[in-house]
């Protein structure tokens, strides 16, 4: 029964969806008003309806009914009922119509809200639609999850069959963040197309004035908070439950959501530039479309089986609907662009090297270059086979390799850029505003260096960390100086009112001061030391400043799964610090063994530790233990990326009257120098 | 006559014992440490091919079908010799090339190493070129009309936000 609603309920907003598509188009190409109303409408109705097909699919894993493909191959009886609910996203079918779901509320939404877009809300509606019948069309014809399991009887028939139970959901799938990290990934990559609909819209309808990139910017900075999250959620269940000791392996998958990331980092910048200048109209326009173009990627990368990857999808047939999809897109924006880019022209140029405007196009090539170089990196293996015959590996050695210099490149960016002003930057200008930057960010290395630190790539990233967060500071301290000195508030008040007076500049730079603790996180990685020991019960195993005694070790059951658990006594010093209780274990109804880490976590560093096997002749416990330095500062500098953002994305306070006068007066002197007295 | 040879013999068995059991004794425990140092460093130029795309030495998956074999090899090729490259070659004997972590930096595999930084460097030098020509172009012809600021278009956008703010306040 709910597997018939679900399906009906797919073809009801596939049928929806095409009506607002097809109907859209000739609603904008005859002008018939009436036409494009039923046309929106038709959008609209695709989330609700779609949200049905959603709760029969929650309904089918929740009842355990495994007559159905999906249920049966993702879900078991024994199964947590949060997991059984995370459940629907853990495979090809049931993942695809969660993008479509997803990209169905937020045409919901911008169908219903940007009004006052005039002529571009319908045709970014229409384009929404566009992408929507796409993963439509998977779902229901391709890969639907509604299918229904059935077994060839020995006479060819085919009938129904349903497994007394069902083969449970990957046991790494099993942690409690995984059941957010797809969702945020997913509000991340689906976001995309929202800012790419608007920037298609507004090149195809040639719109007047700069309103369609404020609403691109804002909802490009919405995505990229979701990925920022996705990413992050990510990052640390790989931490936390793939025991390989750290948190990023550019992996095909991880590096298919760092890639539009990137792109839309740069967006974010250079979009400043055509606000501001009117400036780079056609770069902004391609990097809204690239950064489309590559969440498609990425998703064809996970679900082609292209490139092996421990959390890709398995190879399915839906590699080629992808590469279809991705070329007829591409094939779109470029038709429009070659018709419009009169409308893209630049209204200024730039006017010196030393300028805020330069030092954007710098940031937008290293990210974009950084971007090429993890494409490149993750495709490599693919070109080198086509050209070669012969296969090659690309793995952490060749990207850190080739991507470290160009992010402590970025990294020197994100101080210099905000300091440099607008149009063209004095000599003067640039020694006061450098020179305690520079000072202090040589002492730091300097010191560093003579307590023994000789890594050269984190001296270079502690000494632009502590160079790029002295530029934010006496960015905050100068106008909230200026503050108290109008208003005579107290420093805590003149910075809070500094902040909320221009949330997106001063978000801003909680971003770039998030981003550099995440640096310092990064950096420590630079001095992590690791030892895998036989222990014995009772032996010890010492790491850094740790002693690591086995006291017991036990084996046990749950409903779920059977296991084997480590207890670990810690000392630091002379002092008892902490247990640790690491498992193995073997997951019942699929039969899929898993390793759970367990991870003192310290300002200062980590201690990590996973039961990496059993000695098979002494039959021994093997423990890996490793210290990783400054990690908890990557989670944190990424805490700050998100709570920047968030302020950056909030509408900000009006200034108060004597602010505002002083702000009005340099706007009038703008306009007195424009007209030349 | 017999007696002298045995004699002989026994000397230089002894003398051989002198000098090879303290050097077994000496070189026994260094040369496990030396040889778990080495597989430790040239594991991580390698990687575990069982899918998981992890390096060798830091796959943790249980019972993997390629890491533990692998792992094993790698040892034997760095007791068989004592040049790393030749060790590394041994596994490129086994496994082929896609056993190492990142692309030998040769043939066509260069390419893996230079086009990311040639990108960059080509991207460098194309803004340091536009750089140079838009700021002749505004030094030489400071007067045209789209960098003046009597652009209308800038004098609109001044204006527009002038009310704006000003509407704020009223």
């Amino acid at each position: 029964m709910m597997d018939s609603l679900g399906s009906f309920a797919v073809l009801l907003a596939l049928t929806a969806c095409a009506y607002a598509f097809l109907a859209g188009i000739l609603a904008h190409v005859k002008k018939q008003a009436i036409l494009g109303a039923t046309a929106r409408r038709a959008g609209v109705t695709i989330f609700p309806t779609l949200s049905v097909a959603m709760a029969c699919l929650w309904g089918l894993f929740l009842t355990d009914d495994f007559s159905i493909a999906y249920v049966a191959n993702h879900s078991n009886r024994d199964l947590p009922v949060l997991y059984k609910f995370a459940a629907l996203w853990s495979g090809q079918e049931g993942s695809l119509l969660f993008w479509s779901w997803i990209l169905s509320g937020y045409m919901f939404f911008v169908l219903l809200r940007h009004r006052e877009e005039g002529e571009l809300r319908p045709l970014a509606g229409v384009i929404l639609a566009g992408v929507q019948l796409f993963f439509l069309i998977l779902n229901a014809f391709i890969v639907s999850p509604f299918r229904v399991l059935a077994e060839v009887a020995p006479d060819g028939a085919t009938r129904p069959f349903v497994p007394a139970d069902g083969r449970g959901l990957n046991p790494l799938l099993q942690y409690p963040e995984m059941v957010l990290h797809p969702p945020t990934l997913y509000l991340g990559y689906v976001g995309f197309s929202v800012p790419f609909a608007f920037a298609l819209a507004a090149l195809i309808t040639r719109s007047p004035g700069e309103r369609w990139i404020h609403v691109t910017r804002r909802w490009t900075m919405i995505a990229w908070g979701f990925l920022t999250l996705g990413i992050l959620m990510g990052a640390h269940w790989a931490y936390a439950v793939l025991g390989w000791g750290g948190y990023w392996a550019w992996d095909p998958v991880e590096n298919a959501s760092f890639m539009p990331w990137l792109t839309g980092t740069a967006f974010l910048h250079s979009v400043m530039m055509q606000e501001r200048r009117g400036m780079l109209k056609v770069w902004n326009v391609w990097l809204v479309f690239i950064t489309f173009l590559l969440c498609i990627f990425g998703t064809f990368l996970t679900r082609s089986g292209v490139v092996s990857s421990v959390h890709a999808f398995a190879q399915s047939p839906i590699g080629h609907w992808f590469v279809g999809f991705l070329m007829l897109v591409f094939a779109v924006c470029l038709f429009f662009f070659a018709r419009r880019r009169d409308y893209l022209r630049s209204e200024h140029r730039l006017e010196a090297v030393l300028s805020r405007e330069a030092s954007f196009l710098f940031n937008n090539l290293v990210l974009l270059a950084a971007c090429f170089a993890v494409l490149w990196g993750t495709l490599f293996p693919v070109i080198s086979e086509a050209v070669t015959g012969s296969k090659v590996s690309v793995g952490p050695p060749f990207f850190n390799r080739v991507n470290i210099p160009i992010f402590l490149f970025l990294l020197l960016l994100t101080g210099v850029g905000p300091l440099l002003a607008w149009r063209r930057t004095s000599w003067e200008s640039l020694k006061r505003n450098f020179t305690y930057p520079t000072l202090v960010g040589g002492a730091t290395g300097g010191i560093l260096f003579a307590s023994g630190v000789r890594d050269l790539y984190a001296l270079m990233a502690f000494a632009l960390s502590a160079f790029v967060t002295v530029t934010i500071v006496s960015e905050f301290y100068r106008g909230a100086r200026v503050i108290r000195t109008q208003t005579g508030r107290t420093w805590v008040q003149a910075l809070l009112e500094l902040t909320l007076r221009n949330t997106r500049r001063y978000g801003g730079y909680i971003v770039h001061f998030g981003i550099v603790v995440l640096f310092i996180g990064v950096a420590g990685s630079a001095f992590e030391k690791e030892r895998e020991m036989e222990m014995p019960v009772g032996a010890t195993l010492e790491l850094g400043r740790y002693a690591v005694t086995l006291k017991e070790r036990k084996q046990g059951e749950t409903p779920n799964y059977i296991y084997e658990r480590l207890t670990l006594e810690v000392r630091r010093g002379d002092k008892p610090l902490t247990t640790l209780e690491p498992e193995r274990r073997l997951y019942k109804a699929s039969e899929q063994p898993l390793t759970k880490v367990t991870i003192h976590s310290g300002w200062r560093e980590d201690l990590y530790v996973y039961f990496a096997g059993v000695n098979p002749e002494t039959g021994v416990p093997i423990i890996h233990a490793y210290v990783n330095p400054l990690v908890r500062w990557v989670w944190i500098g990424g805490g700050i990326v998100l709570l920047g953002t968030l302020l950056a994305l909030h509408p900000g306070r009006r200034p108060v009257k004597v602010a505002v006068s002083e702000r009005v007066s340099a706007r009038a002197k703008e306009v007195a120098y424009a007209k030349g007295d | 006559m017999r007696r002298a040879i045995d004699g002989r013999w026994r000397a230089l068995l002894f003398l051989g014992a002198l000098m090879v059991v303290p050097s077994l004794g000496r070189a026994q425990e260094p040369e496990s440490a030396v040889v778990e140092e080495r597989v430790a460093r040239l594991g991580k130029k390698l990687l575990c091919l069982c899918g998981c795309n992890q390096i060798l030495v830091e796959c943790n998956h249980r019972n993997c079908p390629f890491s533990g074999p692998a792992i094993a090899t790698l040892r034997q090729a760095v007791r068989r010799y004592e040049s790393d490259d030749l060790a590394i070659q041994a596994m490129i004997q086994q496994y082929g090339t896609a056993v190492l972590a990142a692309p030998p930096a040769q043939g066509f595999n260069l390419a893996a190493w230079i086009t990311p930084f040639a990108a960059t460097a080509g991207g460098l030098a194309l803004i340091a070129v536009l750089l140079r020509r838009w700021s002749r172009r505004w030094a030489a012809a400071p007067a045209t009309e789209a960098t003046l600021p009597e652009d209308p278009a800038w004098r609109e956008r001044v204006r527009r936000e002038i009310e704006k703010e000003l509407g704020g306040l009223s």
